[in-house]
């Protein structure tokens, strides 16, 4: 019963804030279509930030404590801190009981003036702050140049912008998450990784397992296994593959391309499935694992992905529709010399996203940064903090000239 | 040792921070041609006392000689003038001056456009260069932080806390770095002397200027700037006025105001009676402020005291060397004598009402169709004005009448001779475009 009323005021709080204007726009429409007349009315809500993260966060603690996986907080300080902990509040990582509950209970014995945990969380956040102002920000000037106007150009353009946006999106998302974990790490709290080198997955499952790892195991643990996972046969798994995706799509945005973008995604993952089924039972293509197999692969599920991501940066099923429609329509190069976005801004990117792509590679050859620089000389350490901390000053896009961009996932 | 070695990469961090930090400026700001890197400089390393200071913006620049006004009244003085400098940027430097020197007497331009100075947390980054010439150039100290902080809003610290910034876009730009590189291998960069075949500014701060407007006259193509819009615009510099004087009162430093004459042909321009409500204004001010202090407009001096000509002037809003030693002979012997009361003329209506005069002439050029119009700032009565135009030996002579125009040619020297019930009172010469 408890259970029950602590998921419904959660769903429903979440609910009347996020999703009843998106139920309310689309009964109206409906009801046009079939010919009834009715005064149309919207609620006049402000959306709280980050109501999705932290609604998911207080639903994982109710079911684990109702599951009997964690004790249930008595103290309401320690249970509204879990809630509310600045640093992951407002864009994740969406963490659970059994990490942040735990280090929360044993506050204690946190030490505060840690100089390590200071100087992780300092190269975290520095790092993170690089990925949003640098990389993340620079790109969005170009993207929504090219977005807002794509009727002026073609499929060269528009699809550099929608590469683009893949990186624009993974650096705003993940800088965020590299902020919220070093500014955790700096009062000495370790929260879980969010991200783990998406780009260099080798299928839409394996992509799963790397982005937002903190959505994707909630969903796996609150709705793909509650609905049978795949233990009741492949129909059922794809159909849940689908409930879960579809639901996910839903949570990122009341609108339709976001429901798009995680069909898409289900479409993806359940063919691959299939195919990957099929081509064992007929013995085809049983390739080996080598570099280029994998570089084709990573390949391939980033052209999935990035295909994807058209529906979510696209503002609206209509607007990814004719975005798409001008890519197939247009095949010649119409130019990108006019959109404010010179020689300097392009070095800045591209050598941006050169220091990410070597960062994310060590990561995937299990190499860890903060290990590596624990054991460089002192001069190396400084002068890389000092290289990243001018590279932010000096490259990021912020101040007069650029508009302010909040990260993306805020709006969720 | 071991906590040594737990502090060390914070030095070296430090240190790269440092390191980064000269190599960019260095690479990226071309500061050569900016007279403030020279003044600044100057004002920081004297070796003799500043007693007074005389601030403001090109026009207390190229307007103070302070070597005639040091030997008149014996003071040393600093002309710290600088481009376009916002009252609060006049403020910072009174401050600075302040905690460096005995300080003992500051004069204030107040041009009527500066005045108009954006609020200063509504100002964008193209208001901000001018301010950026001073806080750039001042040495750290908590006035230089003060006046970064409140010269703007949040969105503009980090540009003015670190200038390469505002230029970091030249470093993708190899040419720029070379040439900005020979500039500064220069000698005379590198001993602060900025020095042009004309101008050459001086150990005491002031900008010497040989040209002047002989043989060229008082004419503006175009539409000059205006008074105000609306009085409105007059709130934020009238805030950091009443700033200054309760500074300067607190610190015991005498403070006078002044305008620096402009040719009456850009008063006019600017809307010609609407100064006197900007001179009203000042007034105002210093009597709400309930201390005595004087205010010396130097527009409104009697001729028989001061007659600028042409050869006085740089261009229509700025002297040149000549006129700079005629006004500071002046403004030093009302130092001396404290005798204004004869000087000046009570307002601008009064000054106009003297003379009846043409002052100068809009030329509004059409390089389509060659055609030029003139238009005359002027206090005479339309049907009074007849011209006389000039080309080599031709001559068309017109009355005047609203719009009235001519036919030129381009690269042609045209001699405009403007008069009033056929009395000279204005010639321009004018090189057709």
């Amino acid at each position: 019963m408890w259970i029950f009323i602590c998921l419904a005021s959660n769903i429903g709080i979440l609910g009347l804030f996020k999703y009843a204007n998106f139920l309310l726009t689309n009964f109206f429409a409906l009801a046009q279509r079939f010919g009834l007349r009715c005064i149309e009315y919207r609620l006049d809500l402000l959306l709280p930030v980050g109501i999705s993260f932290y609604t998911f966060q207080a639903i994982s603690y109710t079911i684990d404590v109702y599951r009997g996986e964690v004790s249930a907080e008595k103290n309401i300080l320690k249970y509204a801190l879990f809630v509310s902990f600045f640093p992951q509040l407002v864009a994740g990582p969406i963490e659970r009981s059994g990490n942040l509950m735990t280090q929360i209970r044993n506050i204690e014995s946190i030490e505060l003036k840690n100089l390590q945990n200071i100087k992780e969380g300092f190269m975290l956040m520095l790092w993170g702050f690089f990925q949003k102002l640098v990389i993340a920000d620079r790109i969005s000037i170009f993207v929504n140049a090219i977005y807002n106007d794509y009727h002026k150009y073609g499929f060269m353009e528009i699809g550099l912008a929608t590469t683009l946006f893949a990186f624009q999106i993974y650096c705003d998302f993940g800088g965020y998450s590299d902020i919220a974990r070093g500014a955790a790490r700096i009062m000495g709290f370790t929260l879980m990784h969010n991200f783990r080198q998406p780009y260099l997955a080798t299928s839409i499952r394996d992509f799963w397992s790397r982005w937002h790892i903190s959505l994707t195991s909630w969903f796996t643990d609150y709705l793909y296994i509650p609905l049978g996972g795949n233990r009741r046969g492949k129909g059922r798994q794809v159909l849940n593959n689908f409930i879960v995706f579809l639901v996910s799509g839903f949570w990122h945005g009341a609108q339709w391309n976001y429901v798009m973008w995680g069909f898409l995604h289900a479409a993806f993952q359940t063919f691959g499935c299939i195919k990957k089924a099929l081509f064992v039972k007929w013995g085809i293509f049983q390739t080996k694992a080598t570099f280029s197999t994998r570089i084709r692969k990573i390949i391939s599920t980033f052209i999935l992905v990035d295909f994807a991501w058209i529906f979510f940066a696209g503002n609206g099923l209509q607007n990814a529709l004719k975005l798409l429609r001008q890519m197939t329509k247009a095949f010649m190069i119409y130019g990108i010399t006019d959109l404010n976005f010179g020689v300097f801004d392009w070095t800045a990117l591209i050598l941006g996203i050169f220091i990410l792509s070597v960062v994310d590679v060590l990561h995937e050859k299990g190499i860890s940064i903060n290990r590596f620089f624990e054991k460089q000389e002192n001069w190396f350490r400084g002068g890389v903090m000092a290289a990243l901390l001018w590279s932010i000053i000096l490259l990021g896009v912020f101040g007069e000239d650029y508009t302010v961009r909040e990260f993306i996932y805020f709006q969720f | 040792m071991k906590s040594i070695n737990k502090v060390m990469p914070i030095v070296y961090f430090f240190l790269f921070l440092i390191g980064v930090e000269v190599i960019t400026s260095y690479l990226a700001i071309d500061d050569a041609a900016i007279p403030s890197r020279y003044i600044l400089h100057n004002f920081y390393n004297r070796n003799e006392n500043i007693d007074t200071l005389f601030l403001g913006t090109s026009h207390t620049m190229y307007g103070i000689d302070p070597e005639v006004y040091e030997r008149i009244t014996g003071n040393k003085a600093y002309n710290c003038g600088t481009n376009w400098q916002y009252l609060d940027g006049s403020l910072a430097l009174i401050k600075e001056a302040d905690r460096l020197y005995d300080l003992k007497q500051v004069y204030v331009d107040l041009y009527f456009y500066v005045c108009r100075q954006p609020n200063r947390k509504e100002r964008t980054s193209s208001d901000l260069v001018s301010a950026y010439y001073i806080s750039d150039y001042m040495k750290p100290s908590s006035n230089k932080y003060m006046y970064i902080f409140s010269a703007s809003n949040s969105e503009h610290y980090v540009e003015a806390l670190i200038p390469q910034r505002r230029y970091i876009k030249n470093l993708a730009d190899f040419r720029y770095i070379r040439s900005n590189l020979s500039k500064k291998s220069t000698e005379n960069y590198q001993n602060y002397i900025l020095e042009s075949e004309y101008e050459k500014i001086l150990k005491n701060g002031q900008t010497t200027c040989i040209t002047s407007l002989e043989n060229q006259g008082f004419y503006y193509e175009g539409i000059g700037y205006s008074l105000y819009d609306s009085k409105e615009e007059w709130n934020d510099w009238k805030e950091v006025l009443n700033e200054m004087i309760n500074y300067c009162k607190e610190h015991d430093i005498s403070i006078t105001f002044m305008a620096l004459p402009m040719s009456d042909f850009y008063i006019m321009q600017a809307g010609g009676l609407k100064y006197d409500e900007f001179i009203e204004e000042v007034l105002n001010v210093i009597e709400t402020s309930g201390i005595e202090i004087d205010y010396w407009d130097f527009n409104l001096t009697k001729t028989r005291y001061l007659d600028l000509q042409e050869k006085d002037f740089k261009d229509i809003s700025h002297l040149n060397s000549e006129g700079a030693k005629q006004v500071t002979a002046l403004l030093a012997d009302l130092e001396v004598k404290n005798n204004k009361e004869d000087i000046f003329h009570n307002n601008y209506q009064q000054k106009l009402d003297s003379e009846v005069k043409i002052f100068g002439i809009n030329l509004m050029v059409d390089e389509e169709k060659n055609v030029i119009t003139i238009m005359p700032a002027t206090n005479a009565d339309d049907k009074e004005i007849t011209y006389k135009i000039t080309h080599l030996d031709s001559e068309i002579k017109i009355n005047y009448q609203k719009n009235a125009s001519f036919q030129y040619e381009t690269g042609e020297k045209y001699k405009i001779c403007s008069y009033i019930n056929d009395k000279l009172c204005n010639t321009v010469w004018y090189t057709g475009k």
